[in-house]
């Protein structure tokens, strides 16, 4: 499996990757008052997404952790179409259902969930931009279609909403065609990327690929005792804005602390050694048993294109410690220093996904 | 570039004698206050129920109550554009959702004398015609699977469910028709007998 996932990730880094991204949940957002529950809802400030773009939203539960996490799309100044973790679909539009009818029953807005009308292939790496573009009858080049553009077209004569997004890193789009047209969509895609080398690639290849970034996956990195300043998230919120849901829990001092745990990369002395996730995360080697942990292991993964390991880790102050020298127990005893680094390992200034 | 505009591929909705598939619908779920269902029954040339958990059907088209300000239309896959123009521009000063979902689900149809049977495998309803008469439609359950159920005639329904259920719907309800045959479907099994 390793050598399959790397290979896969060699490809989507250095060629075209293709990925099948249905199961995101989508809830289609529409009404007059649209904005207004967004912004009440998300963390994120809505206002400011004009028709045509997308952003990345954080959803908090009124505790102030993060409960929720997707890319939602302005497709109208009354209609967003919103996606969600694959797991958390249905609990997400129960809880905006549930703010709707309870707390904001004057709003004139309506939810519907689209997670099944539409088929969503992901296209990814470099090549991406030059597979797409024989096959759409939109102009999808970087200045008409730029990083977090979203545009409606059709795909061989198929009706398309098409995401310039990326969970990858790279130049990304992601191709929404209504559910039944999905199996033909893939397949003239595939036939379009046979001479740009195309891939296909799987969910644990998308882990890693997302992890050389520092995204987060919400319930792998998170575990519902996660602000988003914790996992690194402070600059979606929206700064004016006088409420959303968790907005008063993150003005408890508690949650404001400098000691909580906050999402760091982690990477080992040994660069061949892939840390378990779940593992502790220890200030000294040899501390004596029962030792506190500073946090435990989120994420980890062999990098092929950093050719060495990386990890993601909740640590107790965690930015404060960059550079820092930490031990990781290991499950056959001894411990694996590791040295506290950012979150992303790869292309740290997003050259890559603006291409 | 291929022209793919009629390479659909449903999933397949059929398993025994009772479920049959129907072909693939043109489908909006509505939202939105009073006046927007009196907007919408002008345009879609279809009755829009106020009345809970009916559907109302006319030339092919049909509005089916889902919740006080909810509703499903269905017109034939054919109509899927010409639908959603006449609704957008009837509606365009009021507020109101729209969403298409025409494949977000597929729909089949119960047909003869054994089709409240199966559906009572997996329903919590009481189906009897007394208590879900023709033309009285609901979002309910069938065993794991949510589906919206349709009394279209005295001894059929149809079921629209979630794509990604199909199977499982299809499957469940082959399971009830293989334990349920019209020569023995309403009597005791043996096996239950032994448990009396």
């Amino acid at each position: 499996m390793h050598t399959a996932v790397a290979r896969e990730c060699r490809a989507v880094r250095s060629a075209c990757g293709l990925f099948d991204a249905s199961t995101l949940g989508k809830v289609e957002v529409v009404g007059p008052d649209a904005v207004t529950f967004m912004n009440r809802l998300y963390v994120n400030a809505w206002d400011t997404l004009t028709v045509g773009r997308a952003r990345y939203g954080v959803l908090l539960r009124d505790d102030g952790y993060v409960y929720d996490d997707g890319v939602v799309a302005r497709l109208a100044p009354d209609r967003f179409h919103v996606t969600t973790t694959t797991g958390g679909a249905a609990r997400v539009l129960a809880m905006m259902e549930d703010y709707l009818q309870t707390e904001w029953s004057e709003l004139a807005v309506w939810l519907t969930s689209t997670t099944e009308q539409w088929a969503v292939i992901a296209v990814q790496g470099p090549n991406a931009r030059q597979v797409l573009a024989s096959l759409v009858d939109i102009d999808i080049s970087a200045a008409s279609l730029p990083h977090m553009g979203v545009a409606a077209g059709r795909i061989c004569g198929v009706p398309m909403r098409l995401f310039r997004v990326s969970f990858t890193g790279e130049l990304g789009f992601e191709v929404n065609v209504p559910a039944d047209f999905g199996a033909a969509v893939w397949e003239a895609v595939w036939a379009a990327g046979q001479t740009h080398g195309i891939t296909s690639y799987g969910t644990e290849t998308m882990h890693v690929l997302r992890a050389e970034k520092g995204y987060i996956i919400v319930g792998q990195d998170t575990d519902g005792t996660v602000t988003p300043d914790d996992a690194g998230l402070s600059w979606a919120i929206g700064r004016n804005k006088t409420d959303f849901v968790g907005k008063r829990s993150l003005q408890r001092p508690a949650m404001q602390s400098s000691d909580r745990r906050q999402l760091v990369g982690l990477l080992t002395a040994d660069p061949q050694r892939v840390l378990e996730e779940g593992s502790q995360v220890l200030a000294q080697p040899d501390a004596a048993v029962p030792v506190r942990p500073l946090g435990h292991v989120t994420s980890s993964y062999y990098s092929a294109a950093l050719g060495r390991s990386i990890a993601m880790a909740l640590v107790a102050g965690g930015r404060g410690r960059m550079g820092q020298t930490l031990y990781v127990p290991l499950e056959r005893g001894g411990v694996a220093p590791v040295q506290v680094a950012s979150p992303v390992f790869y292309d740290q200034k997003g050259v890559r996904l603006n291409a | 570039m291929p022209d793919l505009s009629a390479a659909r591929s449903p999933p397949r909705f059929d398993a025994g004698r009772t479920l049959a598939p129907l072909p693939p619908a043109a489908r909006y779920i509505l939202r939105g206050a009073a006046q927007v269902r009196a907007a919408a029954e002008k345009a879609a040339g279809v009755g829009v129920p106020a009345e809970a958990c009916r559907a109302i059907t006319r030339d092919g088209r049909a509005a089916l109550w889902l919740g006080p300000d909810e509703w499903l239309l269905i017109a034939p896959w054919a109509q899927a554009a010409a639908l959603a123009d006449e609704l957008t521009r009837a509606l365009a000063a009021l507020p109101h959702s729209l969403v298409d979902v025409s494949h977000r689900q597929s729909a089949a149809e119960l047909r003869g004398p054994l089709a409240a049977t199966l559906l009572s495998a997996g329903c919590p309803l009481d189906l009897d015609e007394r208590a879900f008469p023709v033309g009285m439609c609901t979002r309910t359950v069938l065993a794991k699977a949510e589906m919206v159920l349709w009394r279209t005639a005295d001894e059929v329904f149809r079921i629209e469910v979630a794509r990604s259920f199909v199977t499982y719907v299809a499957e469940f309800l082959a399971e009830a028709e293989r334990t349920s045959t019209p020569d023995r479907g309403m009597e005791p099994r043996p096996q239950l007998e032994t448990f009396s």
